[in-house]
């Protein structure tokens, strides 16, 4: 009953409030504390009508009464922001998870994307073509550079490599 | 009343106090106050002294609000559990019906309003999203529906500016009260009163101090550890004792055991 008096005064934190607020659900015992003590309360600050026919009334009016649904708008918010972000967190993995199956071309066109199965697919092929064109003419561009560093070799400064002694030559290379 | 006690805390030794204007008088008498403000900040004497057992560790800071009370059976009953708004209009039944009888006098119309705006409140719970005090939120419902009926009575309503919010989270004029209680109600309401005030005055005097000055005056147990100069954890065991006192003298008096409420 101590509690119910600690309730009343603001002195339970809000864990032992909540459990007992669920205590005070099924125990007849600790409403009644409730009840009595309000009593008390209202008979010292001279209130109005102390009979309490009110709750009695509003009591019975409750019972025909359909439950309240869940809360929508106090407890629901940390739910509805944890979900958000859960929500949020498997779309970013299940777009990267498609990316990196191959879902969507990477130069792909707004039109493309708007357009039919075919016109993708027409697309996928344009695009892996282009790649193929694309190695080839790196595979070029890279002999060409080979070729002109073993042309210049000879001025080229080896000690100036990071990470290697001076007196150490790159006999590789010769 | 809140103002002469506060004169009073500023005296050193007390003295006597007046509360509920001429109908009751209870004598208190209160510790010296020790350099202490309103918001806890406090002069250290002497750490060492037994006596100044008043500290940061013993400053509950823990507690919640009226306020926050409120909020917590409000979303258990938006959760669908009945007994916590049972538990608020047990809470709130009378300072509403205060409110009413401001511009209803006949104390069965009062009733019925009350209970129309309880009910109305409860179907509305959905809809609360706390962002203000429960009792705020009630205190308009209550207004509107004292509105409605009035206006299907061809009576005039009272008009927005005649309560504002302020008074709904205090609403202190007792001198606008009118007793409206019809004869067996109101024969029940001075047989309560009457046993609660007896009870009372039998109470130790550390009792009834500290039942007073939190019932009446609305002090903290911080405070009223101040006012009595003893711990906190005294404060909490004194006014539950004298609640518990004057509780067993009511019983009689009420159809109790049976889940009811009055």
């Amino acid at each position: 009953m101590e509690k119910i008096s600690q309730l009343m005064d603001g002195d339970l934190d809000a864990y032992e409030a909540d459990a007992l607020l669920k205590r005070l659900k099924s125990d007849a015992s600790l409403r009644e504390s409730w009840q009595v003590y309000h009593l008390v309360g209202d008979a010292l600050r001279q209130e109005h009508g102390l009979t309490g026919r009110i709750a009695a009334r509003v009591s019975e009016r409750l019972e025909q009464e359909p439950t309240v649904m869940g809360p929508r708008f106090t407890a629901s918010r940390r739910v509805v922001r944890y979900a958000m972000s859960a929500a949020a967190g498997a779309a970013g993995l299940a777009v990267v998870a498609w990316l990196a199956l191959g879902g969507l071309p990477v130069n792909v066109t707004s039109q493309q994307l708007a357009g039919t199965p075919d016109a993708a697919a027409v697309a996928q092929q344009a695009m892996v073509e282009s790649v193929t064109a694309q190695s080839t003419a790196l595979a070029a561009e890279t002999d060409a550079v080979d070729e002109y560093l073993l042309a210049h070799r000879s001025v080229s400064d080896f000690r100036t490599m990071q990470g290697t002694p001076p007196y150490v030559r790159p006999v590789a290379s010769e | 009343m809140r103002g002469e006690l506060t004169q009073s805390r500023r005296c050193h030794w007390q003295q006597l106090h007046v509360f509920g204007g001429a109908a009751r008088v209870y004598s208190l008498t209160l510790a010296r106050p020790r350099s202490v403000t309103r918001n806890h900040t406090r002069t250290i004497v002497n750490p060492y002294d037994s006596r100044f057992f008043v500290g940061p560790s013993n400053v509950s800071q823990r507690g919640m609000s009226d306020r926050e009370v409120d909020q917590l059976l409000v979303e258990r009953a938006q959760r669908g559990d009945r007994r916590a708004f049972e538990l608020l209009v047990t809470k709130y039944q009378r300072k509403l019906s205060r409110l009413l009888s401001r511009f209803i006098r006949d104390s069965a119309e009062v009733e019925d309003v009350a209970q129309e705006a309880f009910i109305k409140a409860y179907r509305a719970l959905p809809s609360f999203r706390g962002e203000s005090a429960f009792y705020t939120w009630l205190y308009r419902i209550g207004i509107n529906t004292a509105k409605n009926y009035l206006v299907s009575l061809g009576r005039r309503a009272p008009t927005t500016t005649e309560f504002d919010n302020d008074e709904a989270e205090d609403f202190e004029d007792a001198a606008l009260l009118r007793e409206v209680n019809t004869p067996e109600s109101e024969l029940l309401t001075k047989e309560i009163a009457a046993t609660v005030n007896r009870t009372v005055e039998a109470l130790p005097e550390e009792l009834r101090t500290a039942i007073v000055l939190r019932e009446i005056e609305g002090l903290s147990y911080e405070e009223i550890a101040e006012a009595m100069n003893c711990p906190i954890g005294t404060v909490r065991s004194r006014i539950f004792r004298a609640r518990e006192q004057i509780s067993e003298q009511l019983k009689p008096l009420l159809d109790v055991g049976k889940d009811k409420r009055w």
